[in-house]
């Protein structure tokens, strides 16, 4: 019943309409800033802003109702098939053997209006995110299960060999959910402690950097005056600024830190993970509710990171990534916050099916190598900046120079003290990061290709980069002898080619 | 470094550095170093209406500065030509390049996605065509092999979708 809906071109909810004017209105909204702010300075703007304000918005309208009439999709037995496009129609053809994965994303607007978008990546460097917004949110549900269902049709007829999936998965799907075991549920002192846990510093500084943005745009509306009377007071001003050096931090970290609850609690509200046997299922989100289905064989790479704060919380945050198209990889890992050591043995246990313990080989890189070529990359435009600012500034920049110059060494140090890869005969993992340990695993026999590579600096000492490309992405693994990389590259090779397993 | 788990030794794996590596046709180095001088040129011209409207103080050490990067880009070239080279295996292909930056890439037949011949402008006036293999995940893995005799390039594209079960 549900194939036959989505047979013939089909259109999205009327509503669409309304989506459309509001995504064309938000891109709108900077430039109707810039005019309003313009009109307070001179009222002759007035009357223009008025004229571009109507004209604007109608053309906004027409251009919504275009595209809701333009936009048609339909699924047919090879094709998935999108028409769109106002000025410059566009189709486009999905090979329904190539979708990855089909999810269902409701942003707040069309959550509000009882809709939902479906997102369908497919994989490959020629590869597109599409997206298929504003359907009434049954049509969504509808549609993801059709592409599912078809997609395995025909990756079933092509593979006719290949490893029996059970089939008829998609009717149970909702059985299997409700069977799946929960791994992670994020209560709300759960969420708080993933929130008081998180980056402060880095979640401060995008904020300031956003508050900067804005005021630069506005210094330039206001043409140079506030700079103007910044550069006048400027003695004054400084004076005031050592004196609320310390009110200005605190105030700075208690900011930084409600963001970070802020931020925790809209992306990871009502957080749950479950397990199944072939697959995970995560919810999240407070204002935006996503929802993702991820097969376990479609996993490429598995990152655990943490911080300071989380370390202390014995708490990491693992990170999914999927075999992907490029601009989806950079959009999104699925992110499994609040982690403790169980869970995290639970999700190499599923994903990676280990058994027993295996052998051991740890790699490191050349460490004073590594550490002399990180530091004179980092120091020397620090050293440069000094050297031309002398006459001006003095020696005492030079003392904080030096300074400055120990610390980064001791940071570097640390840094490459903590960089290691381990391979054991089916994972690989790479930890690096001494305040920010981060570690990548990933199953030797997923690998794409690998690559070792040798500058003529590092010739010298027989020293290469080996890097490790997967269907989610690369990972470099630096300053490492080139004979091990050789040995590696053999190794990842062997392990790739001899596989049968599916991987991708 | 020892395995010592695995069921293959490392000594016995079979090792990329012992292949045979195809070099390039000749004529591949001659529109090599034809499209490093167009790229010398074009920023010659560009930098030198620059100066023309400008200052001509700094023409000297531009001139000299040009000159010894070109020269070195074609050192670069003469050395690195040497190296550059691609090798086929019963289950991948491999490709090396450069002198100053030495690259080795392999990638398994069993990973490849896609696979296509292109020829530009001055690989159609040098009979040269070029080969790019696609994986998945992403165009860094990606291997794209150039300067091959258009008739190779065919054969070692059909090669191959043989062996990666690719239709078409």
């Amino acid at each position: 019943m549900s194939e036959a809906k989505f047979s013939e071109p089909t259109r999205q909810h009327y509503l669409g309409v309304v989506i459309y004017f509001l995504r064309a209105a938000r891109r709108g909204l900077s430039l109707l800033i810039t005019f309003v702010v313009l009109s307070t300075f001179n009222t002759k703007f007035i009357i223009p802003l008025i004229i571009a304000f109507i004209v604007g918005g109608i053309l906004m309208v027409v251009f919504a109702i275009l595209q809701y009439k333009n936009f048609t999709f339909k699924v047919d037995e090879k094709y998935l098939i999108i028409h769109k496009g106002v000025l410059v129609k566009d189709k486009t053809k999905i090979p329904l053997e190539r979708i990855q994965s089909v999810h269902i994303e409701e942003p707040l607007l069309q959550r509000l209006l009882g809709l939902a978008s479906v997102q369908v990546d497919t994989a490959g460097s020629q590869g597109k995110e599409l997206e298929v917004p504003a359907l009434e949110t049954e049509d969504a549900v509808a549609l993801q299960k059709v592409l599912r269902a078809k997609k395995e049709e025909k990756i079933e007829e092509v593979k006719p060999q290949a490893e029996a999936e059970p089939t008829g998965e998609e009717e149970k799907s909702q059985e299997e959910i409700e069977e799946s075991r929960t791994l992670i549920h994020l209560n709300i002192p759960s969420l708080l402690k993933v929130g008081l846990t998180d980056n402060h510093l880095k979640n401060g500084f995008v904020a300031l950097a956003i508050v900067f943005g804005y005021a630069m745009q506005l210094e330039e509306y206001f043409q140079g005056y506030v700079s103007g009377l910044i550069e006048e007071n400027f003695d004054e001003i400084r004076r005031m600024a050592y004196g609320m050096l310390v009110v200005s931090i605190v105030a700075f970290l208690i900011i930084s830190i409600l963001i970070s609850l802020v931020k925790a609690i809209i992306k990871h509200y009502d957080f749950t993970a479950r397990l199944a046997s072939e697959q995970f299922y995560v919810k999240t989100g407070l204002l935006k509710r996503e929802e993702y289905r991820i097969p376990l064989n479609k996993i490429q790479i598995m990152e655990w990171r943490t911080n300071p704060l989380r370390k202390l919380a014995k708490m990491e945050t693992a990170h999914i990534y999927q075999s992907q198209s490029q601009e989806a990889q950079r959009k999104q890992a699925v992110e499994i916050p609040g982690c403790y050591q169980p869970q995290t043995d639970a999700i190499m246990k599923e994903v990676f099916e280990l058994e027993e313990d295996r052998n051991h080989t740890l790699l490191t890189p050349h460490r004073r190598v590594y550490s002399m070529v990180l530091i004179s990359f980092i120091t020397l435009p620090f050293i440069a900046a000094t050297i031309i600012t002398y006459f001006a500034a003095g020696l005492q920049l030079f003392l904080e120079l030096a300074g400055l110059i120990a610390l980064i060494v001791f940071f570097v140090w640390k840094y490459v003290n903590s960089v290691e890869l381990d391979i054991d005969g089916e994972l690989i993992t790479i930890k690096k990061g001494w305040v920010f340990p981060k570690r990548i695993v990933i199953p030797a026999y997923k690998v794409q290709s690998v690559s070792v590579s040798q500058n003529i600096f590092q010739k010298r000492r027989n020293l290469s980069h080996f890097t490790i490309f997967t269907a989610a992405g690369d990972r470099k693994f630096p300053f490492v002898s080139f004979k091990k990389s050789m040995e590696l590259h053999n190794y990842l090779l062997y392990k790739a080619e001899s596989s049968k397993r599916s991987w991708m | 470094m020892e395995f010592e788990n695995l069921a293959q030794s490392t000594a016995q794996l079979p090792d990329i550095e012992e292949v045979e590596f195809n070099a390039h046709p000749r004529r591949y180095k001659k529109l090599r170093v034809i499209s490093i001088s167009l790229f010398f040129l074009v920023l010659a011209v560009g930098v030198g209406i620059l100066f023309f409207f400008k200052d001509l103080m700094f023409t000297l050490p531009f001139i000299i500065g040009w000159l010894l990067l070109y020269a070195f880009a074609l050192l670069a070239e003469h050395k690195g030509f040497k190296i550059r080279g691609y090798a086929l295996r019963e289950r991948d292909i491999s490709y090396r390049k450069g002198w100053i930056w030495y690259n080795l890439t392999t990638v398994p037949f069993n990973r490849i996605q896609h696979c296509e011949i292109s020829q530009g402008p001055l690989g159609r006036i040098f009979k040269l065509s070029q080969l790019k293999v696609y994986t998945a995940g992403g165009s860094s893995s990606d291997l794209f092999i150039g300067g091959l005799d258009p008739e190779q390039a065919k054969k070692l594209r059909e090669f191959i979708i043989n062996k990666a079960g690719l239709d078409e």
